[in-house]
């Protein structure tokens, strides 16, 4: 179980400033939706949870702890980052790259155990990704391949997943394929997903709670109900909206208004 | 590591033995296996061929694998172990001590060569340098542009002075003549030490190849295992250019092939490599001293002539993209 505490945390690249003043909290087992406009300082936040950047001013608390004071395997069995991209340059299989999830449970020189293989083939399992497993990565469709990710990113057995635009570059198959394996993993395994997402709609279907980021700031946040409103999404997005009661389930739809 | 992988590598150590054990006989001189009683044969066999089969041996094994840690370090598989400059500073080094007449010396050519080496791979990363990060496209770009600019300072030299263009080409091309047995038991300790090291840490060479961000979260400390890799690599390219000269080719395509056989997974892939350059290396050398008695072909010259087409052939054959390809 993990408690993650933001707390006024600033951050900027050279002279731009990217967050500001930005708090909230996260509970375990909370999906969490981080939203806004291009720009808004989503992929920064996300990464500074996952601390790849350090923030100069504000605090990051993770159960109780500074974020900063944590070793970096330690963290690493904590907190798990599937990126918008990961880097393929050579052609590992499927099982191979969940494998290396199991990097956090070795130390420096410790080969992997059977062990190590048993937990990988379970997180493949999660995934729906087992019958892949002696497949090469690059032979995979970009929706497996997301799947691989997320199953390499379990093998850590974290308390706390986070994804940067998981769905980006999906069809809709593929994209709530992806939504229903993070929320069967929220709902079974109590992990906490926080993603970064740019389907509003996606986000109003799956998450529990939302962060409403605009020009680095937390606009709004909540539960969806509050933070998806048609004024909100003028104000953030100067754009046009219907927002509706979806016709099966109790969740909110965003429709477009087209202004010509 | 899978039954097959192991049977791999295994064959291939027996085929190197075997390889190696026959390059003593095989020459311009050729010697019975059988009946090899004189004195002069046996000079030939134990201070001529053996020291030159051993330092074969250690510089495919260490071209190789550090060709392999460079290509998944820059994460670009076009990359050769020469792509930082450490060849280009070796060469000056080597050949400002032949121009000042240091060249009777071996040593002191070598040894030029190993500080030059050093030094160029010192101002390639403080150029690369940037907020106290190595970013890849800042180390590639400094690599290539000092690599040229060395380039050009020793075609300089070279056409300065011509009467020592033969000794300095012959260098520049490689060669694995190199009698002084001190340099090369040295050199090649440190070579097949650092070889072994890396080989320990492959599974972070593996994690590493996703890129910094993937490889931070996952609890590996990328930015220092980078440079300790970088250094390691490096050390090994500095002494094998200052012993051998530059021997192109086998730390590009020898990687290549390795993983056409086995797979990118760094634990199986950098001893596969090791070996298959070895034994590349030796059996280029045996070419390079019999195909023209009395003279002897640059070592480069084989490699480059050898491997190019056969590279090509695997290629065509295994219908494999060398790049990697959505």
């Amino acid at each position: 179980m993990a408690y993650l505490e933001v707390a006024n945390i600033h951050f900027s690249y050279h002279e731009n400033v990217v967050l500001k003043d930005v708090s909230f909290a996260v509970q375990p087992g909370d999906f969490l939706g981080i939203i806004g406009p291009n720009g808004s300082g989503k992929s920064t936040l996300l990464k500074i949870l996952a601390r790849l950047l350090t923030v100069p001013a504000g605090t990051v608390m993770l159960n109780d702890l500074d974020l900063k004071k944590y070793p970096v395997r330690t963290l690493a069995r904590k907190i798990a980052l599937v990126p918008e991209e990961t880097s393929l340059n050579f052609p590992f299989t499927v099982q191979e790259m969940v494998l290396m999830g199991r990097s956090p449970h070795l130390s420096f020189l410790q080969p992997l155990s059977h062990h190590d293989h048993s937990k990988a083939i379970e997180c493949m399992e999660r995934t729906s990704i087992k019958d892949l497993a002696g497949r090469k990565i690059n032979e995979l469709s970009s929706g497996e391949r997301q799947r691989v990710f997320i199953a390499q990113a379990l093998a850590q057995e974290p308390s706390i997943l986070l994804l940067d635009e998981p769905t980006a570059h999906l069809d809709i198959n593929h994209q709530i394929e992806i939504f229903n394996v993070l929320k069967n993993l929220q709902e079974q395994h109590g992990l906490t997903i926080i993603t970064v997402t740019h389907d509003l709609n996606l986000a109003a279907l799956y998450c529990d709670k939302l962060l409403l980021l605009k020009e680095g700031a937390v606009f709004s946040q909540g539960p969806p109900a509050q933070v998806i409103t048609v004024e909100n999404i003028r104000k953030v997005y100067h754009t046009q909206v219907t927002v509706q009661q979806h016709q099966q389930i109790k969740k909110l739809q965003v429709t477009l208004i087209p202004n010509h | 590591m899978k039954k097959n992988q192991l049977v791999t590598i295994i064959l291939l150590l027996i085929v190197l033995l075997f390889l190696a054990f026959l390059s003593l006989y095989w020459g311009a001189i050729k010697i019975d296996p059988f009946h090899f009683q004189d004195e002069i044969s046996r000079l030939i066999m134990f201070k001529l061929r053996l020291p030159r089969i051993i330092l074969a041996i250690i510089a495919g094994v260490g071209l190789s694998i550090s060709g392999v840690v460079f290509q998944a370090l820059l994460r670009n598989p076009l990359a050769d172990p020469y792509i930082l400059g450490t060849s280009s500073g070796a060469a000056l080094g080597g050949v400002l001590a032949i121009t000042l007449g240091l060249g009777t010396c071996i040593y002191s050519v070598s040894f030029s060569a190993f500080v030059f080496a050093l030094l160029t791979l010192v101002v390639v990363y403080q150029l690369a340098q940037l907020d106290g990060k190595m970013p890849v496209q800042n180390l590639l770009l400094a690599g290539v542009i000092v690599n040229t600019f060395l380039s050009g300072l020793v075609t300089l030299i070279m056409s300065l002075n011509r009467q020592e263009l033969y000794s300095i080409m012959f260098w520049l091309m490689g060669s694995l003549g190199q009698s002084d047995q001190g340099a090369v038991w040295l050199g090649g300790s440190v070579v097949l030490f650092l070889s072994g090291g890396i080989i320990l840490v492959s599974r972070h060479l593996n994690i590493i190849t996703l890129g910094e961000e993937k490889a931070q979260s996952l609890g590996v400390p990328v930015e220092l295992m980078r440079k300790i890799l970088f250094i390691m690599v490096s050390l090994i390219i500095a002494i094998l250019v200052s012993i051998c000269g530059m021997i192109g080719f086998v730390g590009l395509i020898i990687p290549h092939i390795s993983r056409l056989l086995v797979g990118p997974d760094h634990k199986v892939l950098l001893p596969v490599a090791g070996l298959l350059g070895a034994i590349f290396l030796l059996s280029c050398d045996v070419l390079a001293r019999t195909i023209a008695v009395p003279l002897e072909i640059p070592i480069g010259v084989i490699t480059a002539l050898a491997g190019a087409p056969f590279f090509l052939y695997l290629l065509r054959r295994k219908r494999t993209n060398l790049l990697f390809e959505e």
